[in-house]
């Protein structure tokens, strides 16, 4: 039975599968002219929905492991729609950093710690993916 | 579960709601500035319907719904009460008969995770008339069913709706 990949949990085409007890996170996405993308471990994996031959295959941008308490990420593709900091400023945790726009809903960002901010790499009406770096804290 | 905190008159129900726990209700019978997306201004005099919902950390992926299903609690709950025909303009308007009687604004407050929500809705119950620039794009329960409704009846009614379907997500 352990050899039986489980499917834990299904949400927006997020699923958790058990494979031998350890428990990995697959994301798929349907991507133009009839490709299919799989997230799996730190790795992009694009294939032809009617093939299984992988047609494209690149690291994610990022994974936990590179990511670093300081650097504020996007957590969603969205525009950022104000900015309330200026780099050199010193920041307390909890402070409003900036909002993104994103799927209709105003999305407040505020730092998860103190420190003095490093560099701002948005502007605001940019366009930003999930994951890009918007402020870094030195 | 839920507690409602009332207020004469707030700058916004949404901004206000930020320091408040989750599954708290903040209801205003007037709005100094009361807003929608990108800071654009929601006309908010006495009469009408303006209240905002705390909501706990959830996945911001699943956030997505939170505004449809708000929608649909207002939607359902003009319906079910007046026999109007409302039209849910996804994701974040009601309309009847074309014109918007509603606006909806969630709101996250995100660090590495969602740390809360904030649902605003803004329902235009009893306003008489709108200024010249919103005249033909806004309209009223009031003036659709030519009488005054009951605005704490109405906000009882969607929060129950939306406490029913938020259990979905959430």
């Amino acid at each position: 039975m352990d050899d039986v990949a489980k499917i834990k949990n299904v949400s927006n085409m997020t699923l958790k599968i058990l494979v031998k007890g350890k428990e990995y996170e697959v994301e798929i996405t349907e991507e133009p002219e009839g490709k299919i993308k799989v997230k799996l471990n730190g790795h992009e994996y694009v294939f032809n929905s009617n093939s299984k031959e992988i047609i494209r295959e690149e690291p994610l941008r990022i994974s936990s492991a590179e990511s670093t308490d300081k650097d504020v990420r996007a957590p969603l593709n969205g525009v950022i729609s104000e900015i309330f900091v200026k780099e050199k400023d010193e920041i307390k945790k909890g402070r409003k950093l900036l909002t993104l726009s994103a799927m209709k809903m105003e999305n407040e960002i505020v730092s998860e710690v103190n420190g003095r901010i490093k560099k701002i790499s948005v502007k605001k009406g940019q366009n930003v993916k999930e994951g890009d770096i918007l402020i870094t804290f030195l | 579960m839920i507690s409602v905190k009332r207020f004469k008159k707030i700058s916004s129900t949404n901004e206000k709601a930020k320091a408040f726990k989750p599954w708290t209700v903040l209801i205003a019978e007037e709005q100094a500035s009361g807003y929608g997306r990108k800071g654009s201004q929601w006309f908010s005099p006495k009469g009408g319907l303006y209240f905002s919902l705390v909501l706990p950390k959830s996945d911001i992926h699943d956030l997505q719904i939170l505004t449809i299903l708000a929608g649909f609690a207002v939607a359902k709950t003009i319906k079910d009460n007046f026999g109007l025909e409302p039209l849910i303009k996804l994701p974040n308007d009601v309309l009847i008969n074309g014109k918007k009687v509603c606006g909806i604004l969630t709101e996250n407050v995100v660090g590495k995770e969602v740390k809360f929500s904030v649902i605003g809705i803004g329902l235009n119950t009893n306003i008489k008339e709108f200024p010249s620039d919103l005249n033909k794009t806004a309209t009223s329960l009031q003036l659709e069913l030519k009488k005054e409704v009951n605005n704490e009846k109405i906000m009882k009614e969607i929060v129950s709706q939306l406490e029913k379907q938020l259990k979905t997500i959430i």
